[in-house]
């Protein structure tokens, strides 16, 4: 693979391109002409597509696409070109056998195949969500940590210190990383896993000195620090800082990549293509040792519009069929937390994802916009499910989607807010109140009567 | 003393100020009116003041410069304000002992005053200035450690990565610091000095980013991380964030001012008001252990003009008498490696600053403009001037002082830059060229013939 | 009301000593005494501003005199510019620059030294601040129609992006448009070879003398 130095030098090196022509005159207009060469089509009827073939044109597609267009460097205004050998040889070099968290609490990550019978990692917690206080994101942190099938737990961000509202890039971002680095790891310990793998160590972090602030202070090698992209294909001195930085530290980077269906990307089929390219940026530009793919919807923003669902399985196919480096999808819901919305849209993608050869982190909840608005429930019931679904063909999960999307996409724009974590659970005992249990076992046996065998009882009651 | 958090919801809530208005309206109309009403008055026939009156009107000066202006963040557009009774208890507050290092290296910082017969605290390095590859700072700062009177030391600053040129905020700069870091680290352990204290290990760093990366890899409870203001009288995000990531990790810090004679500070009287001025900042501010100030001319970027070593002086009387602060000082000389002048202006910013009451870090030479124009030989020479004046009274220490100036002070302008590290050290072993040695030699002589000063102790370059 | 000659030279006194804000209300009285703007300029405000940049350069004042100067004549040049365009005249600027301190680098006093005497010595000056990305500069030489574009960097790792705007203008076929010069702590005369610059100025003093001797054809 092309070491980091290389990487550098062509951020610094590479052809000079304004922003706007390299998202206009490069990308948008590549992406087209590829997506029509290689026949991709969205087909709202099938969320889960099944046919190989068509993940497969995506995959070649994505490669073609990506040499194409190469990475973009917003601080130096230049292109990060590659060749097609280089994002080939990228793949042979990605990590193996990656293995997350410490001591007994270690384990390694599947590498999974659509129809896997292999359960799915689940990285279960409010997957960087806002929360407004200490205290309800150490009770959340311990409650995600408890939960049956944790692999891995992603931190809420902190929205305030002491009651005073984080300002991005000031001392109050960095004391919220750091913050937001020792709770985590006292909720873990807590729980009885000290070791659990922290998935997103610091969420509360925008600019890198937070990041590396929060991981130099309390960082273990079994954790996992998520950088990402921004939209498109772009990265900035400040990402490539974090980056250098991990890499040194030597902590696993979870590679994010974030296309936004209606933006740049186009449709569900651009869209495809271009979340399965960014597994290979995730790779070289972010030295990533698992993928983290999370797709957009521009209007509602979250994941759980079937267009969106579509998108992320076809790339999820793509990606499974011709890589050895595991997605660990993340997405957010629309709905909030005691809401039946909420556990449909959960179930929709995740059954979408994991049949797909997908793994998954779930869930941020409300859109992630309000705080508190999150509890343990909907991501156990992600896990619940993605455990269930494993091994399933995917025309059969395809046909329990299309009824769940039913059930909920015409409230998708004007969605319910559910209730705050600390009004439905218990901030002590981390247990669920009447309400959002009724709903978690409605869900449940709406599930199984659509076909869903849950493996275990549930857990709460 | 009032928190940092208090510190930093300040600087997010205080008084809304324009930078202009700041600096032209706040800063320079106060300092003026203050340097008249407290008659502050420069006197280059005296560039060590032997005035304690004086002193204290510029400590009251500055702490009255403080309390109106405040300090400015960029940032938020904002600041900082205190009340004087904030003040009097930050000055009040009981510090504790001073204390860097580790294991045989550890030391207590001295409090001194002016004409103290503490010996004071002589840091080494090159005043961040840079080097063209690692193993010139390794070989640097291994020489730096060989000397028993250096008690911690800073990094220089690397220019190159794997042979690629440093890109400040790019990830070059994140790697180039962590090299910094570890390759102080080791170069300490080769020479034997591992808990010798690093006081500034990151000096490749230029953003906070880059400072925690690599702050990260070496620096630790005993040892301190390099924070400074921006003139005059600023602090932004940047510099607040790295007090928020040292504070957390338990080190300490050099509170830094490179105060610009002839810039927002105005001349000389100005300048040493605001210098006292900063004694606050540093402490309430940028939460320092020690002062670090450079009052430097702007025009021929060095700390020996006859002016500055005024500044310097009588600002290191007014802070020692008047505070529990004490001052590290840092200095840049004009002439570089192997020249006499190089020795002369330090022998005489050295002795300045030690006679008023502070202690030293020496020092960035060839006006710290050009790679690889350092060697250790400046600084083991200024701690070892640093020693021979403790205890000397400060009208002996102005004769000294005006005749070095009269050597030196006219070639000041088109100084010589002398040669470059590989020219006059083996790196590999630290020995120095039999011509530098002849240099060295003659002005140490000098020094004891020409200005009775004894040294201590004997030179390990003869 | 004072004598006509007395006012200009109260203006120039005003300016030696430092009473800047009494410049505007005597540029005012000047034109209300009778005084031609032409003259008030000519005689007035620009023997003064050209006293305190020699004042400086002599280290007899610093750059807040500098600086409070330079506010002063502007204030002055707003009662006075219209009168000018409506006689027919206009100050004309002896050059455009565009100045700014490169990406990266927060560092600003060299630069408003010599924005300020560059402003003194007749030149239109945009001045873009702080950490300024390459295309930028491009950008603004572009809108405002400089001849010079001058690039300040105070630290070894910002100064390669000196070097990069010098690449972009390449980039955009511009290079030929504009005299780059660069200076700042760390730059050299080598450097400023190595990377492309046109000129580089060890002090502010250089960079106008360099920046006058290019607008006269001398460079």
């Amino acid at each position: 693979m092309l070491t980091y130095q290389e990487i550098t030098h062509r951020a610094l090196s590479g052809p000079i391109m304004s922003e706007k022509d390299y998202d206009l005159k490069r990308f948008v207009r590549t992406l087209r002409r590829i997506v029509k060469k290689y026949g991709i089509q969205y087909n709202p009827d099938t969320p889960v597509p099944w046919q190989d073939d068509l993940a497969d044109r995506v995959w070649q597609a994505a490669l073609e696409f990506l040499s194409e267009v190469g990475a973009y460097c917003v601080d130096s205004e230049r292109v990060i070109e590659f060749s097609q050998a280089e994002l080939e040889q990228a793949l042979k070099d990605a990590p193996q056998d990656v293995v997350l968290g410490e001591g007994k609490d270690a384990r390694p990550v599947p590498i999974r195949k659509p129809e896997d019978e292999a359960p799915p990692w689940c990285s279960l917690g409010a997957a960087g969500a806002p929360v407004d206080s200490d205290e309800v994101f150490l009770s959340l942190m311990h409650a995600y940590a408890e939960l049956p099938y944790t692999d891995s737990v992603p931190t809420p961000s902190l929205t305030r210190v002491n009651g005073r509202a984080i300002v991005a890039g000031s001392p109050l971002e960095i004391e919220g990383c750091i913050r937001t680095a020792r709770l985590a790891k006292e909720a873990v310990r807590r729980a009885g896993r000290p070791g659990l793998c922290i998935a997103n160590f610091v969420a509360t972090g925008v600019c890198a000195e937070g990041h590396i602030a929060g991981h130099a202070m309390f960082g273990g090698p079994g954790d996992l620090m998520e950088i990402g992209a921004f939209a498109e294909m772009k990265t900035n001195f400040d990402i490539m800082s974090k980056v250098s930085y991990m890499e040194s530290a030597g902590c696993r980077i979870l590679g994010e990549s974030g296309p936004v269906l209606g933006g740049y990307c186009g449709g569900p089929e651009g869209t495809a293509v271009t979340l399965t390219a960014y597994h290979l940026f995730v790779l070289l530009v972010l030295r990533a040792s698992l993928h983290h793919p999370f797709c957009v919807h521009f209007g509602i923003q979250t994941s759980t519009p079937r267009d969106v669902i579509w998108a992320r399985a076809v790339a999820n196919q793509a990606i499974t069929r011709h890589s050895h480096v595991p997605c660990i999808n993340v997405g957010i819901i629309t709905a909030g937390p005691a809401t039946g919305m909420g556990l449909y849209e959960t179930a929709a993608w995740i059954a979408a994802t994991v049949a797909s050869g997908g793994s998954i982190e779930a869930t941020g909840a409300a859109q992630s916009t309000h705080p508190d608005y999150l509890s343990p429930m909907e991501p156990l019931f992600a896990a619940e499910v993605a455990h269930a679904v494993a091994g399933m063909p995917r025309q059969e999960v395809n046909e329990i989607v299309v009824k769940l999307v039913e059930r909920y996409q015409d409230r998708l724009s004007d969605p319910p807010l559910g209730k705050r974590y600390q009004e439905c659970f218990d901030l002590d005992t981390r247990r669920p109140g009447r309400e959002v249990l009724d709903y978690y076992l409605q869900a449940r046996h709406d599930l199984a009567e659509m076909g869903v065998a849950f493996e275990d009882e549930p857990f709460y009651v | 003393m009032i928190s940092f958090r208090d510190v930093v919801d300040r600087a997010l809530d205080g008084p809304i100020t324009s930078s202009k208005d700041f600096d032209l309206r706040l800063l320079v109309r106060t300092v003026r009116r203050l340097a008249k009403e407290y008659d502050v008055q420069y006197d280059p026939e005296t560039p060590v003041s032997g005035d304690d009156e004086l002193a204290d009107r510029i400590w009251q000066a500055g702490v009255e410069l403080f309390l109106e202006v405040g300090v400015y963040v960029p940032d938020t557009e904002r600041r900082i304000t205190f009340s004087r009774d904030e003040v009097e208890l930050a000055l009040a507050y009981n510090r504790g002992p001073i204390l860097f290092g580790s294991g045989v290296d550890r030391r207590e910082f001295p409090l001194r005053k002016p004409e103290d017969p503490t010996p004071p605290w002589c840091s080494l390095g090159a005043g961040g200035g840079a080097v063209s590859s690692e193993f010139h700072l390794l070989s640097l700062i291994r020489e730096y450690a060989r000397n028993p009177l250096c008690w911690s030391i800073t990094t220089p600053s690397l220019t190159h990565v794997d042979g690629r040129l440093i890109v400040a905020g790019s990830p070059l700069e994140v790697e180039g610091s962590i090299r910094n870091m570890v390759m102080g680290r080791e170069a300490l352990r080769q020479a034997g000095r591992p808990g010798l204290p690093i006081v500034n290990g990151v000096a490749s760093a230029a953003h906070a980013s880059s400072h925690i990366a690599g702050a990260g890899f070496g620096i630790g409870p005993t040892d301190a991380m390099e924070i400074g203001a921006h003139h005059e009288m600023r602090v932004d995000f940047d510099s607040l964030n790295k007090v928020a990531y040292t504070l957390s990790r338990g080190s300490q810090i050099w509170a830094e001012n490179g105060v610009i004679l002839g810039g927002m500070a105005g001349g000389p009287a100005t300048t040493a008001i605001v210098t006292a001025g900063y004694n606050l900042l540093d402490m309430l501010v940028l939460r320092g252990s020690t002062q670090h100030p450079f009052p430097i001319h702007f025009d021929l970027r060095t700390t020996t003009t006859r002016d500055t070593l005024w500044v310097r002086s009588v600002a290191n009387q007014a802070i020692s008498r008047n505070s529990w602060l004490p001052v590290a000082n840092l200095g840049y000389v004009g002439a570089g490696p192997t020249t006499e002048m190089a020795l002369y202006e330090t022998a005489a910013w050295v002795t300045a600053a030690v006679v008023s009451g502070g202690s030293i870090e020496a020092e960035g030479v060839a006006k710290n403009a050009h790679v690889d124009y350092t060697s250790p030989v400046e600084p083991y020479f200024a701690s070892e001037i640093a020693h021979a004046v403790v205890g000397m009274r400060r009208q002996e220490a102005n004769e000294v002082v005006k005749a070095l100036l009269d050597v030196y002070e006219a070639r000041l302008p088109d100084a010589p830059i002398g040669v470059r590290l590989q020219d006059c050290m083996n790196l590999e072993n630290g020995e120095i060229t039999p011509e530098y040695r002849e240099v060295y030699s003659k002005v140490r002589q000098e020094m004891t013939a020409k200005f009775g000063l004894e040294f201590k102790y004997p030179s390990i370059y003869l | 009301m004072a004598h006509k000659d007395d006012i200009l030279q109260q203006i120039m006194e005003a300016f030696t000593e430092g009473e800047f804000d009494e410049i505007q209300p005597l540029v005012q009285q000047g034109l209300d005494a009778g005084l031609d703007p032409d003259g008030i300029l000519d005689n007035g405000l620009i023997p003064g501003i050209r006293e305190v940049g020699e004042r400086f350069r002599r280290s007899e004042v610093y750059l807040p005199e500098m600086m409070m100067a330079a506010d002063a004549w502007q204030e002055g040049m707003e009662l006075l510019e219209p009168l000018i365009s409506e006689q027919g005249g206009k100050a004309e600027p002896v050059g455009r620059v565009v100045l700014g301190a490169v990406k990266g680098d927060i560092h600003s006093l060299g630069k408003n030294i010599v924005a300020t005497m560059l402003g003194t010595a007749g030149f239109e000056v945009l001045d873009l601040g702080v950490d300024v990305r390459a295309s930028k500069f491009i950008d603004e030489a572009e809108g405002f129609k400089a001849d010079i574009i001058a690039l300040s960097a105070l630290m070894t790792t910002t100064m390669p992006q000196q070097r990069d705007v010098v690449e972009h203008l390449l980039a955009r076929g511009s290079r030929d448009k504009y005299y780059v010069m660069v200076g700042g702590g760390p730059t050299t005369a080598e450097w400023a070879q190595e990377m492309g610059a046109d000129a580089f100025g060890e002090t502010a003093a250089d960079a106008v003398n360099l920046a006058l001797a290019h607008v006269e054809g001398e460079t």
